[in-house]
């Protein structure tokens, strides 16, 4: 590989010196801090890489963790039943029809009374 | 020479990140010097040609083969180019520079350009334009053909009206003259 990179650097120079397109000066480490850049930058990427997996990771368990607790949520149930509740007896109405037939007759029949 | 960039290209594609160095070793030297012509200045240039390397290494994905990689560089390098002008015009616009700092700024400049640390490209080129001008003429003829004038095996071949076995052979033995006196500085 690296008897390749030489003769590919050789042969570089050799043709850019043919067609006339060099520079006066040619840093000798240009392609190292090139690479180096290249391999800081890939580091970079696999870095965010890993801080989005583990992002998604922990929102996902955060996600499982209220959904559990809200989807089985045990009913909590009363201890007295419902019946019992609405069954508390009223004090001031009576729900004896008795009485309002039993006041009619009494109206009507003070009435025949008063005719007399 | 892996003169089959895509070659390389699918290599990097598919994990081998090292095989990278092949291209910009390739190119490196038309491409700092193509930013030359924008920054007028070699150590801008190659801070270009590294940012171009790095953007073009970034959206590899993205070539689609439609033209030869150098091109694809080349335009990418411009773009860096044209992006640096812009920047360094807003930068103007912002700063004064004093005197001080362009005095310092100039000598960094020098102690960059050290021959420890930098080929120095005119010389090369000046030793090398002696041996190719002395070459036999149809030595001169391959290396004019193929390297100057980007033609292939086969173009060379209907163009000099020669086997293609005779091309490369020949184009063998003149890159190898010039090769010769290359490794002297390099």
């Amino acid at each position: 590989m690296n008897d390749n990179i030489t003769e590919v650097e050789k042969k570089g120079y050799l043709k850019s010196i043919l067609k006339k397109e060099y520079p006066k000066y040619i840093s000798k480490d240009f392609s190292d801090k090139v690479m180096s850049e290249i391999y800081s930058s890939q580091k970079s990427i696999f870095k965010t890489y890993i801080a989005r997996v583990a992002s998604a990771f922990v929102f996902g368990i955060f996600t499982l963790f209220v959904m559990d607790n809200v989807l089985k949520e045990e009913v909590k149930y009363s201890e007295t039943s419902i019946i019992d509740e609405s069954m508390v007896p009223s004090q001031n109405v009576s729900t004896d029809t008795e009485d309002c037939r039993k006041n009619d007759e009494k109206r009507f029949t003070s009435d025949i009374i008063e005719c007399k | 020479m892996i003169d089959d960039d895509s070659e390389i290209i699918e290599s990097i594609l598919s994990g081998d990140v090292s095989k990278y160095e092949l291209i910009i070793k390739k190119y490196q030297s038309r491409i700092i010097n193509l930013c030359f012509k924008y920054t007028k200045n070699y150590h801008d240039a190659e801070e270009v040609a590294q940012e171009s390397f790095v953007r073009a290494f970034k959206s590899l994905d993205k070539f689609r083969y439609d033209s030869k990689f150098y091109s694809w560089l080349h335009r990418i390098s411009i773009n860096c180019s044209l992006n640096y002008i812009n920047s360094k015009e807003k930068q103007k616009e912002k700063e004064t520079i004093s005197e001080n700092t362009c005095l310092n700024e100039q000598e960094s400049d020098i102690t960059q350009e050290t021959p420890y640390n930098t080929y120095n490209m005119e010389s090369i080129a000046d030793k090398i334009g002696k041996i190719y001008e002395n070459l036999p003429e149809d030595l001169k003829l391959m290396i004019k053909y193929r390297d100057i004038d980007d033609l292939t095996y086969d173009e060379i071949a209907i163009k000099a009206d020669l086997p293609v076995g005779t091309v490369r052979s020949r184009l063998h033995r003149a890159r190898e003259l010039l090769l010769k006196e290359l490794e002297k500085d390099i």
